[in-house]
């Protein structure tokens, strides 16, 4: 090959990184104005809605929370006492408690008067069969409460077992040990119930992060900046995707997941898909792109809402060995609900889904890390040949930086202005600090856990979820 | 040591596209140091705020509780209510002053019932905040229209009524819903007259706002729903069907028996729900023979009716039904057959396709 040639080559190669950058650049800032603009509206729609209406409201419908538990008997009890206090009226929970080795069933039966009862389960989905069975409390208090015991399935196959329990017209589907805010159902009722031309088919609500927060009770008491750097980090990067990402793709009506670890499904559709997809690790994505796909297939008008209030909270990874491994698992999550639903890809029969969502996650969620790499590596070779421009090379890489920093800290801004949990004398300056530290401490590890996804995916086909140690989040006080 | 001179020579030098990014990092930067300012800033503002706000809201329900209890038995305002509005009155002087107090009136108000609650009213009157919320009547933004009518619904002004009814359909969604609920709480079932004319839809979300404010009056006497069951809008009608079912319109029997030929099978389904409770056997007889062309979740209501109004002349249908492809209906048709001839029950467990409800109903 000739000098010419190569040269073409790798001018050719800095113009498609350039157009990759400018395009993730452009798209967040396009992101961002919309998200702006649908949290505004939110906002002033919901401002002066009294919620109250629906608690008392004898035409409420009926939600089934459903919460699969495998190994949780540290805190499943207080857990479920959480659960038990929503103020919603109409509602119940259903425990699934997927092959526990552990003591889980047997604190519940003690903790709430639990009885075994004669269940018909209605097998619209197929699950793993029963193993203790099924269960209800002799004590009236607690007449909103089911714990189903089965077989070992995984996550995935709890909540299909949830889906065949629960006789309510709506499902909840969260992780045990989130703590869910008191008025969250009938937020995340809202939505399905203002539904005109387009039926609501999902609503997904934002994920907030409990560490080093006080929690007693299972309420949330005081919420606090986490001291460690990872979890700050994260708190930053749960705010800039949910309240500069999230409310745009709901706006777009391009939403292709809502958190496993909470919400909301029209139970009908969730179980005319056929339930959650027991063979991914992304659960919570794949069904969602399924129950689009299915109404897209069915010319019926939908959308998939995002509620930008703060109802769920949860422990998020405080180390980085359990950090790369739940960043592992959504990567292979993503690739697996990208290729099983290929044709989707730039299909118009599926419209938004097809043109717009499946491209962006295609190309600026699932190819990013792998562009990110060929980048670093191409940039490694280059320095290597001495054909590095090293002023060039700091002029894009402060371009770059400074753009992530303004963008987190309007991210940092749309909080304060809206939900202004973190409200702290100092936590001002804990903000700037860790959006500047962000990418340091942050972004490689979620570059490299993204590479191992990648290579765990097509070469460690076995593996599967993964262990998430959790502390609690069941506190004292200090 | 590079100087600015240097660095400008460089800049010229630079191809376009450096340039452009030097341009860009230059521009970012300044940017960051704004959005820095801004942080600090706003959280400080917030804080200083959130104080001004709960210090003035002691202030309000201080004066509020005062003059609840500072009134005259013959009901003429005291001197030192007089005085307290006086000196409310010198605070209402800044917006978010009035905004405080009037949502100290409302949560009071909303604490309290009976004479409490309308001396809070008389005091808002006499405040004269309500100009205030008629003036905003007239915005361009329709969320402020809509505060100002959640207002004046609140304190019963009824004066803004002519005004407000042109909003009752408009067609920003949550401004028409505020009209409508106005009408609602301030006049109770005669509000409801909107659905006459309603070209969009009712939401079950409105549906459920507008009973929550029609369950707060002490005389709960629906008046004749007969035209809302027939509107050409389905979500009237379907609205309507809920306030029979609540409100026991026992006799919209008729009414409701026609809708069971409705194209619309939600407002199918909910009448046969509402038969149901009412354990109308008339309705069991249309359904049976619409059933075979029906769709199954209409089917699985008229199960559900036939729970309340099974007779031994329906075994041959529920024999019929226990292979049918719904789980629902299996169940209920073999638990009903059970229940009203045990022999048929026992016959149709040999030819029963569903082995579990089978055996889990001859074990219960």
């Amino acid at each position: 090959m000739d000098t010419v040639t190569v040269n073409i080559i790798l001018e050719t190669i800095k113009w498609l990184f350039l157009i990759y950058g400018l395009s993730v650049i452009g798209s967040y800032i396009i992101l961002g104005i919309i998200s702006t603009a649908e949290t505004v509206e939110y906002f002033k729609k919901n401002s002066f809605v009294n919620y109250k209406d629906i608690l008392s409201s004898p035409i409420a419908p009926s939600i089934s929370i459903i919460a699969p538990a495998y190994n949780e008997s540290l805190n499943i009890v207080e857990n479920v006492r959480s659960l038990l206090s929503s103020h919603y009226a109409n509602y119940d929970v259903i425990i699934v408690n997927d092959g526990s080795k552990d003591d889980s069933l047997e604190k519940l039966i003690k903790a709430y008067n639990l009885e075994k009862i004669d269940y018909l389960v209605n097998d619209q989905i197929a699950t793993k069969p029963l193993r203790a069975g099924v269960f209800k409390s002799k004590n009236p208090a607690f007449e909103k409460l089911i714990i189903v015991d089965k077989e070992n399935g995984g996550k995935a196959d709890a909540l299909n077992m949830g889906l065949n329990i629960s006789k309510s017209q709506y499902v909840a589907c969260i992780d045990v040990d989130c703590l869910l805010m008191e008025d969250a159902l009938q937020k995340m009722i809202k939505p399905f119930l203002e539904a005109d031309e387009r039926k609501v088919i999902a609503t997904g609500g934002v994920i907030r992060i409990a560490n080093n927060c006080v929690i007693r009770e299972g309420r949330l008491i005081d919420v606090n900046f986490p001291k460690k750097n990872l979890e700050r980090a994260q708190i930053i990067e749960y705010i800039r995707s949910f309240l500069l990402g999230r409310m745009a793709w709901s706006r777009l009506n391009g939403l292709l997941v809502i958190s496993g670890a909470f919400g909301m499904f029209d139970k009908k559709v969730a179980i005319s898909v056929g339930g959650y997809d027991t063979n991914t690790v992304g659960e919570d994505m794949e069904i969602i792109v399924r129950m689009r796909r299915f109404m897209e297939e069915q010319h019926i008008k939908y959308r998939v809402a995002y509620i930008p209030d703060p109802l769920c909270w949860t422990e998020a990874p405080d180390n980085y060995k359990i950090f790369i491994s739940q960043r592992n698992r959504w990567t292979r999550g993503t690739i697996e609900v990208l290729r099983k639903h290929r044709k989707l890809a730039f299909n118009p029969n599926y419209r938004a889904l097809g043109m717009l969502s499946y491209p962006y996650w295609l190309f600026f969620e699932r190819l990013a890390p792998i562009i990110e790499t060929i980048g670093i590596l191409y940039f490694l070779m280059l320095t290597f040949l001495k054909e590095v421009r090293w002023d060039y090379t700091l002029a894009f890489f402060l371009v770059a930086y400074l753009f992530t920093i303004l963008f987190t800290i309007v991210a940092i801004l749309s909080e304060e202005l809206t939900y202004n949990q973190y409200k702290k004398h100092g936590t001002g300056f804990k903000w700037i600090l860790i959006s500047i530290l962000e990418p340091f401490v942050l972004h490689p590890f979620i570059l490299y856990a993204a590479l191992r996804g990648n290579f765990d995916y097509y070469f460690k086909k076995d593996k599967k979820w993964g262990t998430m140690v959790r502390k609690g989040l069941t506190k004292k006080t200090t | 040591m590079i100087n600015f001179q240097d660095f400008i020579n460089y800049y010229e030098q630079s191809p376009l596209i450096i340039q452009l990014v030097w341009i860009g990092i230059v521009v970012m930067f300044f940017l960051v140091l704004i959005v820095i300012s801004d942080l600090f800033f706003l959280r400080r503002n917030i804080r200083k705020n959130e104080a001004h706000i709960k210090k003035i809201q002691q202030k309000f329900e201080t004066y509020l509780v005062d003059y609840l209890y500072s009134g005259n038995p013959n009901d003429e305002m005291s001197v030192e209510q007089q005085h307290i509005i006086a000196e409310i009155h010198s605070l209402l002087t800044t917006k978010l002053n009035r905004k405080q107090c009037v949502i100290s009136l409302e949560k009071l108000k909303n604490e309290i019932s009976g004479e409490m609650a309308l001396a809070i009213q008389q005091l808002y009157f006499q405040l004269n905040l309500k100009q205030y919320a008629i003036a905003n009547l007239k915005s361009r933004n329709w969320y402020i229209i809509a505060k100002a009518i959640k207002e004046l619904s609140n304190f019963n002004v009824t004066e803004a009524q002519n005004t407000i009814a042109l909003f009752l359909h408009h067609k920003k969604k949550e401004l028409a819903k505020e009209a409508r609920l106005y009408f609602v709480k301030l006049f109770n079932f005669e509000g409801l007259d909107f659905l006459n004319t309603l070209t969009t839809t009712l939401t079950e979300w409105d549906q459920i706002q507008l009973l929550s404010e029609l369950q707060n009056f002490d005389n709960q006497q629906l008046p004749d729903c007969t035209a809302w069951l027939q509107s050409t809008n389905d979500s009237v009608v379907l609205f309507a069907l809920k306030l029979s079912s609540i409100y026991n319109q026992f006799q919209l029997k008729d009414e409701i028996l026609k809708l069971l030929y409705h194209p619309n099978n939600n407002i199918r389904v909910n009448g046969i729900i509402i038969l149901s409770d009412w354990q109308v056997t008339e309705a069991k007889h249309i359904l049976k023979e619409m059933y075979k062309t029906e769709l199954t979740e209409v089917q699985e209501a008229f199960f559900e009716l036939l729970e309340n109004t099974f007779e031994p002349s329906d075994i041959p249908f529920l024999i019929e039904n226990s292979n049918h492809s719904s789980f629902n209906i299996q169940f209920t048709a073999l638990k009903l057959l059970r229940a009203v001839d045990v022999n048929s029950f026992q016959t149709v467990l040999q030819t029963a396709e569903n082995k579990r409800i089978t055996e889990f109903l001859n074990k219960s």
